[in-house]
């Protein structure tokens, strides 16, 4: 019980607090450890990476032998997986091989991945923004004029579009998004403290 | 037109048209590039992951701080939930990483978002955007006000702090659209000029 309960709580409470008595206190004890503390933070959370990647080759072998080794996929998924691990290892993250993999896989595709929300969103916009109230009005006014303010052909469409949308930005937008943040800052500080004094258990596998 | 002999510039530029493919219906081209990229980026994450604990915990515990040990083993314990019978030892390290994370993220909270953002705002109000930011801030705010029942001038001042979000959130909708919408043309660029060798 102690120790499946009780020390977890101990280790959160003892972590949590020696860090932020660091940050507020200038306690030479307490500096030294919570910087120590963070060092070996560092290192666990590269242990918990390799649970990421243990998942990966679970899921996929699964699918593999499932699939009677039919599924092309997850076979393409685990010999990137692992061609990567072992070019970046054995030969190194300044290898040309590895440089290969970084620059004509890795970049391209992710960069393109992430573009690809452009096309959903304009969409999910063009669908969805609809002038119902003052507040959608509002959303659809500032989003329509920031997209326009931020290309040279908005510039010449709607000329006081990139003033408007400079003041939008600087003015309009920090006074909203100030707001949120110190609220939301506020709730988080609620929910790290309710994790640093053991009443939120469920983050660290407690009940 | 010129079209690139490059290996890698063929790669990349039919990994970008594998991805646009699902644009028009999902596809097995597309498929199979989002599963080589998903190997190739958990591949990439795990090297910098060994490499990082190679420089930061290995080599100087193997150097004489052996009290790194510690956190190895914290680390291993970690691996504890694939075996049923001491699952719950993984408790231990996540308890470490879930404690530490929360001190560290309620400080950066303290510094960044709280007393960053107030004093930024508590400044001499001497233009009208200044007070719009100022009123801004406080409407808004207003609107969190959650543990009261709102009364004539909590609710005007929640609602306009509505109205201050709702311009933030389409302030950020066109800023995230324009930012995408850059990098599909990055993407057509690397396409049309390095692959083709249009233009």
């Amino acid at each position: 019980m102690f120790l499946k309960k009780t020390l977890p709580t101990i280790i959160a409470f003892v972590c949590g607090v020696t860090v932020i008595i660091a940050y507020f206190f200038n306690i030479p004890f307490f500096q030294t450890t919570a910087q120590e503390i963070l060092k070996w933070q560092s290192v666990i959370a590269i242990f918990a990476l390799g649970l990421g990647a243990i998942n990966i080759i679970r899921v996929h072998s699964t699918n593999i032998r499932r699939a009677k080794g039919k599924n092309a996929y997850s076979i393409a998924l685990l010999i990137t997986f692992i061609v990567t691990i072992v070019v970046g290892v054995f030969l190194g993250q300044e290898s040309e091989a590895y440089k290969f993999i970084f620059d004509y896989i890795n970049v391209p595709t992710g960069s393109a991945i992430f573009s690809l929300l452009a096309f959903y969103i304009g969409t999910a916009a063009y669908r969805s923004f609809r002038a119902k109230n003052i507040e959608a009005t509002i959303l659809l006014i500032t989003g329509c004029l920031v997209m326009l303010g931020r290309v040279p052909l908005g510039a010449k469409i709607l000329p006081f579009s990139v003033p408007a949308t400079d003041w939008i930005m600087s003015v309009l937008n920090v006074g909203g998004q100030r707001g949120l943040m110190i609220a939301g800052a506020i709730g988080f500080i609620a929910v790290s403290l309710r994790i640093v004094i053991g009443l939120e258990r469920t983050a660290y596998g407690g009940d | 037109m010129k079209i690139s002999t490059d290996i890698g510039v063929w790669i990349g530029a039919l990994s970008a048209l594998g991805i646009y493919s699902v644009l028009i219906k999902d596809n097995p081209f597309y498929t199979m590039v989002e599963h080589i990229f998903v190997g190739a980026s958990a591949g990439i994450a795990v090297v910098v992951g060994i490499n990082t604990f190679l420089n930061s915990a290995w080599s100087p515990m193997i150097e004489g701080k052996y009290l790194l040990i510690i956190p190895i083993l914290l680390g291993i314990l970690l691996y504890s939930r694939y075996f049923e019978d001491i699952a719950w030892l993984n408790r231990i390290p996540l308890s470490f990483l879930m404690g530490t994370g929360a001190g560290v993220a309620m400080r950066g909270a303290v510094e960044s978002q709280i007393v960053g953002q107030i004093s930024a705002t508590m400044v001499k109000l001497t233009t009208f955007d200044s007070w719009i930011i100022f009123l801004g801030t406080i409407f808004s705010l207003s609107y969190f006000f959650l543990t009261f029942q709102r009364g004539k001038v909590t609710g005007v001042t929640s609602q306009l702090g509505r109205h201050f979000m709702m311009a933030a959130f389409g302030a950020a909708f066109g800023n995230t659209v324009m930012g995408r919408i850059s990098a599909a043309i990055g993407r057509f660029q690397f396409i049309f000029l390095k692959w083709l060798g249009l233009g």
